[in-house]
């Protein structure tokens, strides 16, 4: 240990000396505090079978800014492309699903699928039009002991923080009729929700997509939000 | 002839010098006449004995007959119970004095002294006619006080004139004995009904001191009718304003038994306040309430999840909670920014923190899981007490906890088992975590079968924070990563209650994520059910418990308080430095309990002088470790004074009969002066003579030795 001369003292008290240790010091403070506050990991499913999985592009961008404001979820700005088979998967705290046309699921990726939404995954999948026929084929290979369950209006799902007396909301019209609310239940939770006859994505798109009126909009990003809050919270 | 006394060698000296001066005198004379001669010689012999007579003083005693009169002392009783009772119409003491002026109670010739006795006598010229009262009455120390004095004249009698009424409820016959053993005859003039004075009061109120929510327990009154023996008497038991129960004891006997069945309510404590109502002919109603505080504990496990917003830790964590048997968890979720709860256990709905927090007692446990201090700004104190009186509480960690959510210098960090301080933000850098040696909660997880910690998938970062309380136990730490060696989960004893602290937020990845099997799954489980087992673990019992017999005291009675302290093993622990602090009217602030020779037991008098609630609490330490504290509220109540007392002529007769004197009721006062008949009284003094010391010696010395000098001068001789 050596002891400092005067002059070496006073050489390191120099302005430049103490901006030089204050920029060091801040540097350290801001590594240290680097936020390991991940946001949740939102994703869209790659399935194959020839339905465009990617439609509704604007969608699911819009739902996370939307639901980012309304709530104090610790959402990403964008969503992350997932194929069903893939072990990434399990990462996922909620996975979306859309399109027309088919949807098919392989053996490997059914049984992937069903083991992540038993072990706490959430897969909404929403019918942009004519995804009904082949996902209810398919979800039997995932589910082949479990049916989908209209959920009651009274379910939390509706009512988690937006509140919807009458169920989902009406947002397309395709065939008429009414829309519904339909879900795979696992020891009480939601592990899969279906929203058919809505086209609750349409809804979510930008406003010059669809050209929906700003109110149906509203009604589909609170609903989508109420499903973001179900799936990071039950 | 002893010629050691210098007396003796005095008188010697004094007899040689005098011949001598009688030997020159007759040689100065012998010119003089045979008879002048004579006679001078005869006055100079005679001064010389006396001067030397005063020189020597001889002493002579001699026994005397002195004739007086006898000692008389006149106590009159001037306690509450004589200057206040009978409620109406003339005091027992205006009675008393009354027959005094009366003069037929005390015998004529007697020298009389006059004293007022309460607690203590003093003594007056004349009885006055409307006396301070005193405090209270202690016939014992009064009269002793005036008998003990010693005098010139032995006291001949002492007159008591008094009710018999004494606080002390000392038994009669140690009060006489006492009494006798002064040997003074205590006549006594008795006033005052020894019929009871009509009252209502509630000697007893007991019940169980800790029953569990919806058990059923009694709660058992002894009411007393003294007087009213013939009046029915209606009860009323309330819990704070509320009238939960009411009964009415049918005349009878004077004391009556009630009992109340009631089933345990809310956990927390419970205050039960038993009102009796008597007639208005009641000599006072202040001793007509009587009040019991009973604890009720939680039936089953309770938690209070107090969750910052919707996330995956979360609603992983939730399922597990809400599988647990005889669990029960009241969650509050966050779900806007910065207050806007939803209850999630159940259906969810909007939902009052500050209603949830204020209701802490129900709960065995507390978790604030990613939520910040601000959220929860003027609640923290209380959680800090909540913990401090034996309550589990548990930091989850996340961007809102510790450091980062502004727990720094809050109450609740203090209590936590890690240091929390302002500059602690997040680490994100990958971790492993491993176990620990040692503790509780170590122990716990290596019995889950858990091994291989390392091996489990990587957390994505931590909390950051400045370290573990000395005495925490940690029971894994980061393996790696900018965290290397940071707390993971600690635990630690705090006040009665407990603590633990979990800094990651993403255990989830040991449940579900792409690395995740079943054996971080088996982790992951083993983790939470051993932080939920620690969190609703029965409450360890109280190491400080605060005892006072009873939870209601008169005005300026003195209130025995008894600290037991016991170690966790409940050993009792000597040498502890324990305090009570009170806060209610006209207390001291505090004051400090002192060891007795029953091991870990500790002892205080406190004292409140107005009517009121006298809360205490008594805190434990040793070495500046705190061990614990305790809390008991208690009413204090206006004092009865000696409005109930009746009238004791047993007392008065005891007294009498044991010091030699006689009873009589103050009806019959005129013929205690017959009674005592006191003769004058003689007595033998020995007298000790000093002529030499007289006035008249001295004159018949002067006076010869004038007639001395007036014939020499007269005979012209020498």
């Amino acid at each position: 240990m050596t002891r400092n001369s005067p002059a070496r003292q006073e050489s390191e008290n120099t302005p430049m000396h103490r901006i030089a240790a204050a920029l060091i010091i801040i540097t350290l403070m801001l590594a240290a505090a680097v936020s390991a506050d991940a946001e949740e990991l939102i994703g869209r499913l790659e399935y194959s079978g020839g339905g465009d999985w990617y439609a509704n592009p604007t969608s699911l961008p819009n739902l996370l800014e939307f639901a980012g404001e309304h709530t104090n979820l610790d959402l990403p700005r964008r969503e992350v492309n997932v194929k069903p088979g893939a072990r990434e998967l399990h990462s996922f705290a909620y996975v979306h699903a859309t399109g027309h046309g088919r949807i098919s699921f392989s053996a490997e990726e059914a049984r992937n699928l069903r083991e992540y939404l038993l072990g706490g995954g959430f897969l909404h999948v929403d019918d942009n039009y004519g995804l009904d026929e082949s996902f209810r084929e398919e979800i039997r290979k995932i589910f082949p002991d479990r049916q989908l369950v209209e959920l009651p209006f009274s379910h939390p799902i509706y009512h988690c923080f937006f509140d919807f007396p009458d169920g989902l909301p009406k947002i397309h019209e395709h065939d008429g009729g009414p829309p519904g609310g339909y879900a795979i239940v696992h020891e009480g939770r939601v592990v899969l929700f279906y929203s058919h006859n809505t086209d609750l994505g349409d809804g979510w798109e930008s406003l010059e997509v669809h050209d929906n009126p700003e109110k149906v909009r509203l009604q589909a990003l609170r609903m989508g939000t109420n499903l973001l809050v179900y799936a990071l919270s039950r | 002839m002893d010629f050691n006394d210098p007396r003796m060698i005095l008188t010697i000296a004094g007899a040689v010098a005098a011949a001598l001066a009688l030997y020159l005198s007759s040689l100065r004379l012998r010119h003089a006449s045979a008879a002048r001669k004579a006679l001078l010689l005869g006055l100079r012999s005679a001064l010389l004995l006396m001067l030397l007579v005063a020189v020597l003083n001889p002493v002579r005693e001699r026994v005397q007959q002195m004739p007086h009169e006898p000692l008389m002392l006149v106590a009159l009783d001037a306690s509450p119970s004589m200057t206040k009772l009978p409620l109406d119409g003339r005091s027992r003491y205006a009675e008393a004095l009354a027959a005094l002026e009366g003069g037929a109670a005390v015998p004529d010739g007697a020298w009389v002294e006059r004293f007022l006795v309460g607690e203590g006598a003093s003594r007056v010229s004349e009885f006055p006619s409307s006396p301070q009262p005193s405090a209270g009455s202690d016939l014992q120390a009064a009269l002793s006080e005036l008998l003990r004095v010693p005098r010139d004249r032995r006291p001949a009698a002492c007159l008591l004139i008094s009710d018999g009424a004494d606080d002390t409820h000392r038994p009669l016959a140690r009060v006489a004995a006492g009494l006798a053993a002064y040997e003074i005859p205590v006549y006594c003039l008795g006033v005052g009904s020894s019929d009871p004075v009509p009252d209502v009061s509630i000697p007893g109120l007991v019940g169980p001191e800790t029953v569990v929510e919806g058990e059923r327990f009694e709660l058992r009154a002894l009411v007393r009718a003294a007087g009213l023996a013939d009046e029915p008497i209606a009860l009323s038991l309330r819990e704070g304003e509320r009238e939960i129960r009411s009964a009415r004891l049918e005349a009878g006997e004077v004391e009556r038994p009630a009992t109340f069945e009631l089933t345990a309510g809310d956990p927390g404590a419970h205050r039960y306040v038993l009102e009796a109502r008597g007639g208005a002919a009641e000599a006072t109603a202040a001793n007509n309430r009587r009040s019991i505080v009973v604890r009720v504990e939680p039936a089953e496990a309770r938690i209070l999840w107090i969750e910052g917003s919707p996330r995956r830790e979360y609603a992983f964590l939730r399922r597990l909670m809400l599988q647990i048997d005889d669990l029960d968890v009241t969650i509050l979720l966050r779900k806007q920014e910065p207050a806007e709860f939803w209850r999630d256990d159940g259906e969810p709905r909007r939902a009052s923190l500050a209603q949830v927090v204020g209701e802490l007692s129900r709960y065995r446990a507390v978790v604030l899981s990613n939520i910040d201090a601000g959220a929860l700004e003027g609640l923290t104190s209380r959680l800090a007490d909540y913990v401090t009186g034996g309550g589990a509480l548990a930091m989850l960690g996340g961007a809102d906890a510790f450091g980062a959510g502004g727990w720094a210098g809050t109450p609740v960090a203090g209590a936590l088992p890690v240091r929390v301080s302002g500059g602690d933000g997040l680490l994100a850098d990958p971790l492993p975590v491993r176990l620990s040696d040692g503790g509780e909660l170590s122990r716990a997880l290596l019995d889950s079968g858990i091994a291989d910690w390392e091996r489990l998938p990587l957390l994505e970062g931590m909390n950051a924070v400045a370290g573990v309380m000395p005495d925490a136990e940690v029971a894994l730490q980061a393996a790696g990563g900018a965290g290397a060696g940071a707390p993971v989960l600690a635990g630690r004893r705090f006040g009665a209650g407990r603590t633990l602290a979990v800094t990651v937020d993403d255990t989830w990845r040991w449940r579900q994520s792409p690395s995740a099997d079943a054996h971080s799954r088996a982790a992951w489980e083993a983790l939470w059910t051993t932080v939920v087992g620690r969190l609703i673990a029965p409450r360890v019992d109280r190491q400080v418990v605060l005892e006072l017999g009873r939870d209601t005291f008169e005005a300026g009675e003195p209130i025995r308080a008894d600290v037991h302290v016991t170690d966790e093993e409940m050993r009792p622990v000597a040498g502890a430095s324990v305090r009570i602090e009170i806060d209610g009217p006209g207390a001291e602030r505090e004051v400090a309990a002192d060891a007795t020779r029953d091991e870990g037991v500790y002892r205080a008098t406190v004292r409140a002088s107005g009517p009121g609630e006298l809360r205490l609490r008594a805190v434990a330490e040793r070495g500046g470790e705190a061990l614990g504290e305790d809390r008991r509220a208690v009413e204090v109540v206006e004092p009865l004074g000696e409005l109930t007392d009746a009238a004791r002529p047993e007392m008065l007769e005891a007294i009498a009969e044991q010091t030699g004197g006689r009873y009589l009721p103050l009806e019959r006062a005129d013929e205690m002066a017959d009674i005592l008949k006191l003769e004058p009284e003689t007595e033998r003094r020995t007298v000790r003579l000093q002529p030499a010391r007289t006035w008249w010696f001295f004159a018949l010395i002067l006076l010869i030795a004038a007639a001395d000098w007036l014939l020499r001068r007269r005979w012209g001789v020498g």
